[in-house]
């Protein structure tokens, strides 16, 4: 819900420099691996700068180098991105040990997915081991819900709601359109990052820790994406108003409670998501037929 | 034995009802009440954004609320509820100011030493766990699975369009 969940990033590109976790050291690290002449390039470029990077690069942003190396349509390089960023979280956080639990998110996971615009990804599912409250995305299909938020929950329906927000982040490209839309793009990162290309490249960019899932998305990625958790619930066959009824329930949380600091740091205050779904609804879902919220059937655990 | 059954079913009655009970709410749009929980049921009366009501019940997208005159229902998605027992609207309030304003009460940090959380430190420090998404991946289903496991929960397909931004039109 994470942002709810997310793998979030770049809300406002002005705060690019301090958010960014990603230096120029890191970059320097990766260029230095690469094969071939990309650190030479720019010293030829700028003589005075020779073996290091160039110091009027600094605006080279990593990650822009990054996404400048990624075929915009390329499922591929959309996973590789995202198995990288969800095993740093996975670092962070194991998978709760219970298969059961495991599978049945993957079963409602998947057929929530199934309603969207990219049924075919490579969609996975995990409940992690964290009291925190919170749910996260990754690029390519990776989703995750915390131990945490998993108890808050009390029907199948509230977990779709929930799996629905983190899978429209995914299914939009939110996190990918951000970085894409990063001033560096441009600057030569494009031609550069085809140099860096590669899973040691993004494994570099990214590799230092799962610190990317603590970005904030634009708080209009998280409207749309509680708007779509919604529809793509309600698609499924499940009562619509599951994601809503977990806003109500986390916003009853102490604000200075220490597991929702993150997801609070992260997302817009959960009665003001709770205000703009129900400005966003109105009467539109007044004909949908009941859908199901299979309260019977949600896996509980002990 | 007679009584200690009626009050014991007193006490279970006090007790469902004080869920309920507990619970208010504020209009957060203007709203008709209806008889029952359909938009096409009679109109029973107006409720006003920023009314204060009791939630007497909820169902689907409907919840039942008593303005203290009246009883109706009206969507869910026009009623904030407090939270039960501990919450009260003013706190709410609070609650969100301080959210705004980044600043929060610690008396209310909640003391979880030796319990994991996942705080933005231990999302940085995190080292890539090879393993864990090794059995993430065992997990993953395929279409047909998901599929059938709709069919077993008598979820049926709905064609429902996304919802427009409503902040996009102005």
């Amino acid at each position: 819900m994470k942002k709810l969940i997310l793998v979030a990033l770049l809300a406002n590109l002005s705060l690019a420099h301090s958010v960014y976790a990603f230096d120029l050291n890191d970059l320097g690290n990766v260029l230095k691996q690469i094969p071939g002449n990309v650190t030479n390039q720019n010293s030829a470029s700028t003589p005075e700068t020779s073996g290091t990077i160039n110091k009027s690069n600094t605006k080279l942003d990593p990650v822009a180098v990054l996404m400048g190396a990624l075929k915009p349509d390329s499922v591929d390089d959309e996973v590789q991105i995202g198995r990288q960023v969800s095993g740093n979280l996975l670092g962070a956080s194991p998978l709760v040990k219970d298969a059961k639990l495991q599978h049945y998110v993957n079963q409602v996971g998947r057929w929530v997915a199934l309603q969207s615009e990219r049924p075919d990804l490579p969609w996975q599912f995990g409940v992690i081991d964290s009291t925190d409250i919170n749910a996260f995305s990754a690029p390519g299909g990776f989703v995750f819900i915390t131990k945490g938020l998993y108890l808050k929950l009390h029907s199948e329906s509230e977990l779709a709601g929930v799996l629905g927000h983190e899978i429209a982040h995914v299914v939009r490209k939110h996190q990918l359109k951000i970085l894409r839309q990063s001033q560096f793009i441009g600057l030569g990162a494009d031609a550069l990052g085809r140099e860096v290309k590669g899973q040691d490249a993004i494994q570099n960019l990214i590799g230092s820790g799962a610190e990317i899932m603590s970005r904030k998305l634009d708080k209009n990625a998280e409207f749309e994406a509680d708007r779509m958790g919604m529809v793509l619930a309600a698609r499924a066959g499940y009562d619509a108003y599951g994601l809503p009824t977990v806003l109500e329930e986390i916003g009853h949380v102490a604000p200075g409670d220490s597991s929702v600091a993150l997801l609070f740091k992260t997302h817009p205050a959960p009665d003001v998501r709770f205000s703009m779904l129900s400005e966003a609804v109105g009467d539109r879902l007044d004909k949908l037929p009941p859908g199901k919220e299979l309260a019977n059937r949600f896996y509980r655990l002990k | 034995m007679i009584n200690r059954r009626i009050s014991f079913a007193l006490c279970m009655l006090l007790l469902s009802g004080s869920v309920f009970a507990a619970q208010s709410g504020v209009l957060i749009r203007n709203e008709t009440l209806h008889a029952k929980p359909a938009s096409s049921s009679a109109s029973v009366g107006n409720v006003a954004k920023g009314s204060g009501v009791n939630v007497i019940t909820k169902q689907s997208g409907w919840i039942q609320i008593s303005t203290g005159k009246t009883q109706g229902w009206v969507r869910m998605l026009s009623v904030r509820t407090t939270g039960t027992a501990s919450g009260s609207a003013v706190s709410d309030i609070a609650g969100v100011a301080q959210m705004a304003t980044g600043k929060r009460r610690p008396g209310q940090i909640v003391a979880t030493a030796g319990v994991r959380g996942l705080s933005e430190e231990d999302l940085k420090a995190a080292h890539f766990n090879e393993q864990g998404l090794n059995e993430l991946a065992t997990y993953k289903l395929g279409a047909a699975e998901a599929q059938s496991f709709a069919r077993q929960g008598k979820l049926v397909r709905q064609s429902v369009s996304y919802l427009p931004d409503p902040n996009a039109a102005n």
